[in-house]
């Protein structure tokens, strides 16, 4: 007689008599079935999203050096050449310093070698 | 003299000791002495294993505090849905009592092909001894006279709305369960009113002013959900979601993991536990703690302190559960394959992601959106560069200061007369079920994932997506390494490790939207 379907569940667990082992078995596996279809459904829409924002800010990110590029061009000709490269110093102090953290954590680190290029 | 041993007496008889021992106790003391073990346990963990102590360690004072005979520092009377009062003659006094009359006295008008007519609720609501009747039958009778209905669902319809829309308008401190009263009508044909009428938050609130204490106030930010959202707000703000945007694909191993939240609820259902219970339970299985605590306060208060003690423990484990079904289910071959770098993440990219993650996520379940909204907030405070301070405040003293109100006030729920029973014992194995099914499930995605791409992807990093920042992810690098030293698994398994928070917020909204 009375037709409330406002506050009606997608899965209204009423409709399962849940100390019965077959409903229990039922609801449980809609529910499984569901939330995981759901879950998997969320974040594949975000890796997707993310695959586009992938696409979309390489080009972004390529025009701006392209747009750089041609008005720096002009006003540095000469390009000088660093002597020096820190990415050996960078790399040198970083194992350094995780050395050191290393005593006081879970990650331990060891410097097994070093070598000069 | 007599009076100064009556006093001392009387002093006595006031002690916690005393009230341990006292006939008229409503916990017997073993119980205590019990509770003081578990305590003393959890204080172990804490303080000498460093097992999350930040956490555990006010849980387990919370504890202490709750298990203190006498004290009565916490009322959960007050607090859980089983102790809102239903109406009936003798709390209909005062404002309350005036409230309902003005409700029962409501005259609707009605006016069709010129004519109105008024139908006045007075008529068709009576009171007896013991409760107050409505009759459903004579009311719709009314409506149907008037001619102006095409149906009887029409009729209905028309009452319900006008219930919704005007009970909570006279009777503000009252929920009235529509659903249920018409439910209960169709089967009996007769229903009391009451049995569906209960006051609601406001009671609440008013008991927690009158009558509470320190940490009745802080569980109100259990209660209304405050806690769980803030603390997400500054997990958002660590939180460096950069190897997820450079591997979006490691988001199907942080849902893969989460199949554990669902199987758990699946076995607590067979376990006897009501299906709201099952969800609360379940959700351990997702290793976060404020998703757990949101979605149990919302579902099972009754069951929050077991429930946010197991999933802080067994997060705490994660290093000793975890590694040896990473090992059963990964060949040395896959355990050593090593990963290519990680593509650089431009700035723009950080910051339209929190957006972006926010408008999917709670466009499609917006019961997510206290968990996921405030989890990106925080994010985006961080990654935009012109929010300093109020990253800094997000990640540091927030977060601090709502990890104490939130670790004592759950603490405090766990007394001994709600904590030791057998459906406790049964939440902690469940909880340790749902970590070792979402551990497989992770780890069974990246080893699909791993076949899929050719061996690019070392599947070790899908036990990372089970949440638990950043421990998980500090786990798969840790076995990766012992099988190879040269192999740096850390920022790759923190992709699946960060999707697991989003897909255990999901996961919380898919409970709560089909559960709560």
């Amino acid at each position: 007689m009375f037709g409330i379907d406002k506050a009606q569940k997608i899965v209204d667990y009423a409709n399962f008599d849940i100390s019965q082992l077959g409903d229990a078995f039922l609801f449980g596996g809609t529910m499984l079935l569901i939330g995981m279809i759901t879950i998997f459904s969320v974040l594949s829409l975000l890796w997707l999203c993310l695959t586009i924002f992938k696409y979309v800010f390489a080009n972004v990110g390529k025009a701006k050096e392209n747009k750089n590029a041609k008005v720096e061009a002009p006003v540095a000709p000469v390009v000088v050449p660093k002597k020096n490269d820190d990415s050996e110093i960078v790399a040198v102090i970083a194992a350094a310093i995780a050395m050191a953290e290393s005593e006081n954590s879970d990650m331990k680190f060891r410097v097994v070698s070093f070598k000069r290029k | 003299m007599d009076q100064i041993l009556n006093a001392i007496k009387g002093f006595l008889g006031t002690t916690g000791i005393a009230n341990m021992f006292s006939e008229d106790a409503s916990t017997p003391w073993w119980q205590y002495l019990i509770m003081y073990c578990i305590i003393g346990a959890l204080f172990y963990l804490a303080i000498v294993k460093k097992f999350e102590p930040l956490l555990l360690m006010p849980i387990a004072f919370g504890m202490l505090l709750a298990n203190l005979p006498g004290a009565n520092l916490i009322h959960l009377e007050y607090f859980f849905d089983e102790h809102y009062f239903n109406v009936d003659d003798s709390q209909l006094t005062g404002v309350l009592q005036s409230q309902f009359e003005a409700f029962f006295s409501f005259v609707d008008e009605i006016t069709h092909n010129g004519t109105t007519y008024l139908i006045n609720f007075e008529d068709y609501i009576t009171y007896n001894v013991n409760s107050i009747h409505i009759d459903v039958d004579g009311l719709v009778q009314a409506y149907e006279a008037t001619g102006a209905f095409e149906s009887s669902e029409a009729i209905i319809s028309r009452i319900t709305t006008l219930f919704e829309n005007n009970f909570a308008h006279f009777v503000p401190a009252a929920k009235f369960d529509l659903e249920e009263f018409f439910k209960a009508y169709e089967s009996n044909n007769s229903v009391a009113f009451n049995d569906f009428v209960h006051i609601k938050m406001s009671t609440m609130i008013k008991e927690v002013i009158n009558h509470g204490g320190l940490l009745d106030i802080l569980y109100l930010g259990v209660k209304l959900g405050v806690y769980p959202s803030l603390i997400f707000l500054g997990v958002g703000a660590m939180t460096d979601f950069s190897p997820l945007i450079a591997n979006p694909k490691s988001l199907l191993m942080g849902a893969g993991a989460q199949f554990g939240v669902f199987a758990a609820f699946f076995f607590a259902l067979f376990l006897g536990f009501t299906p709201m219970q099952a969800g609360a339970i379940g959700i351990i299985g997702g290793a976060d703690g404020p998703t757990a605590i949101l979605v149990t306060k919302e579902l099972a208060p009754e069951l929050l302190g077991a429930i946010a003690i197991a999933a802080y423990s067994y997060m705490a484990l994660i290093p000793i559960i975890q590694p040896p079904f990473m090992k059963l289910l990964t060949t040395e071959k896959e355990r050593k394959i090593k990963m290519t770098n990680l593509r650089p993440v431009s700035r723009i990219e950080k910051v339209i992601f929190p957006i972006v993650v926010t408008a999917i996520v709670c466009l499609i379940i917006p019961d997510a959106a206290p968990l996921v909204g405030f989890l990106m907030l925080g994010n985006l405070f961080n990654v935009s560069g012109v929010a300093d301070r109020l990253s800094k405040t997000a990640q540091n003293e927030l977060i601090n200061i709502v990890t104490i109100c939130l670790g004592v006030s759950v603490g405090a729920t766990a007394n001994a007369g709600n904590f030791l029973k057998l459906e406790t014992l049964y939440i902690i194995g469940l909880g340790l079920a749902a970590f070792c099914i979402s551990t497989v499930g992770g780890l069974l995605t990246g080893k699909l994932m791993c076949k899929l791409t050719g061996g690019k992807i070392n599947p070790l990093i899908g036990s990372a997506g089970v949440s638990a920042v950043p421990m998980a992810a500090r786990v798969a690098q840790d076995v990766g390494r012992k099988y190879d030293p040269t192999n740096f698994l850390l920022m790759h398994a923190m992709g699946p490790n960060v999707a697991g928070v989003i897909g255990s917020a999901v996961a919380a909204g898919v409970f709560l939207s089909f559960l709560g």
